[in-house]
């Protein structure tokens, strides 16, 4: 008798087959899954961007994480709410303040915002040590807290890449509850500071 | 009566040989996923090359497990259970004359055995009937009326009748 049989493998073939075809595709979906799980940039390495216009062309993340590869940024994401629309409150909430390090918001939608809660305020050391000094600040309760990315006079290099409403101003604003921010916000992590270090190139 | 299949020792050596197996499995199987995994959680930014590594290695070893299953091991598992079976079975016992050896291979549970073409008497009919051997046997009695025992249809043993 034999236990190792070619024919016996062939003919276990026609009833197995279905078993080597399946782990073959299991196993590259499964390593794939993990290898791409292992790998994801880690919170402090990338920087989530919430938008309140239509973004026409998001490779503007592309553009700032090119720009600050060499200070540890892996990935920049953004995410759109347009203020018109009836989840926009919602969205900001969920989205904007809780997932997003930060936020480009127009002037007219800020009667509903808590600035101190939710907002990091933009103090000396921050300009100190983040800011050229170039900067125009929206004001709040004599705290500086949103940064002028276009309006007014100001045009800005994210035009060609956002549709924003050329009758209002937009402010750039850092969320606190960032892992990017320092010690600043909601999280002491004070080695990781890539949503600050972008500032002066979102806002120029 | 010639005995065909010798039950001495046979189970001890079949379920040696099933254990050895189960083990050679589970040590390889082992340093496969020591392998597998070491690479994964060494694995670098630029990872590409090594995940394809880890997806050929998985590969191997998902296949080689398929294969060890369904063959090799499967045929020992039958054999263990046969003779261990055979020690206490309950034999079939016939009247046959043994016509001549198949050239085609039975396979039963992935073990290769040999077939014998037989005619049955029985209760002056004569039937056309197929029983194995597990190996190759020596001058076989061919045409000449045999008393047969058998175990799920395997010769075990024979007496040529007057």
């Amino acid at each position: 008798m034999k236990i190792f049989s070619k024919a016996a493998f062939i003919r276990s073939i026609h009833y197995d087959w279905i078993y080597y075809a399946l782990s073959f595709f299991a196993v590259i979906g499964l390593w794939s899954w993990a290898f791409g799980i292992l790998h994801r940039p880690k919170p402090y390495e990338k920087l989530d961007i919430f938008v309140a216009a239509q973004i026409q062309n998001d490779t503007f993340c592309q553009k700032i994480k090119e720009e600050f590869s060499a200070d540890g940024l892996k990935l920049v994401e953004s995410n759109q709410a347009l203020p018109n629309d009836n989840a926009f409150q919602s969205k900001l909430q969920v989205v904007g303040y809780n997932a997003s390090d930060l936020l480009i918001l127009p002037e007219s939608v800020f009667t509903n915002i808590h600035f101190s809660e939710v907002f990091i305020e933009i103090d000396e050391a921050l300009k100190d040590d983040y800011l050229s000094g170039q900067e125009v600040f929206y004001k709040h309760e004599g705290r500086d807290y949103g940064l002028l990315v276009r309006g007014g006079e100001k045009e800005s290099w994210l035009d060609e890449y956002l549709n924003f409403d050329v009758n209002d101003n937009y402010y750039l604003f850092i969320s606190g509850a960032s892992h990017n921010i320092g010690d600043k916000g909601n999280y002491q992590t004070n080695e990781f500071d890539l949503a600050l270090a972008v500032l002066s190139y979102v806002v120029r | 009566m010639r005995i065909i299949v010798d039950n001495h020792n046979k189970y001890k050596h079949f379920n040696r040989q099933y254990t050895v197996a189960l083990g050679l499995y589970l040590g390889f199987s082992l340093l496969f996923i020591a392998g597998i995994l070491t690479l994964f959680f060494t694995s670098k930014e630029d990872y590409l090359v090594l995940m394809i590594a880890v997806i050929v290695l998985t590969i191997i070893l998902v296949w080689g497990t398929i294969y060890f299953f369904t063959n090799p091991f499967r045929s020992l598992r039958y054999l263990r259970n046969f003779y261990k079976d055979l020690q206490a079975g309950l034999f079939d016992e016939s009247v046959l004359t043994l016509k001549r050896i198949s050239e085609d291979k039975a396979i039963k549970r992935g073990v290769e055995l040999i077939k014998v073409f037989a005619v049955e008497h029985l209760k002056g009919q004569d039937y056309e009937r197929e029983v194995y051997l597990l190996e190759e046997v020596e001058n076989l009695d061919f045409g000449v009326l045999i008393k047969v025992r058998t175990f799920s249809n395997i010769i075990v043993s024979y007496e040529v009748l007057p």
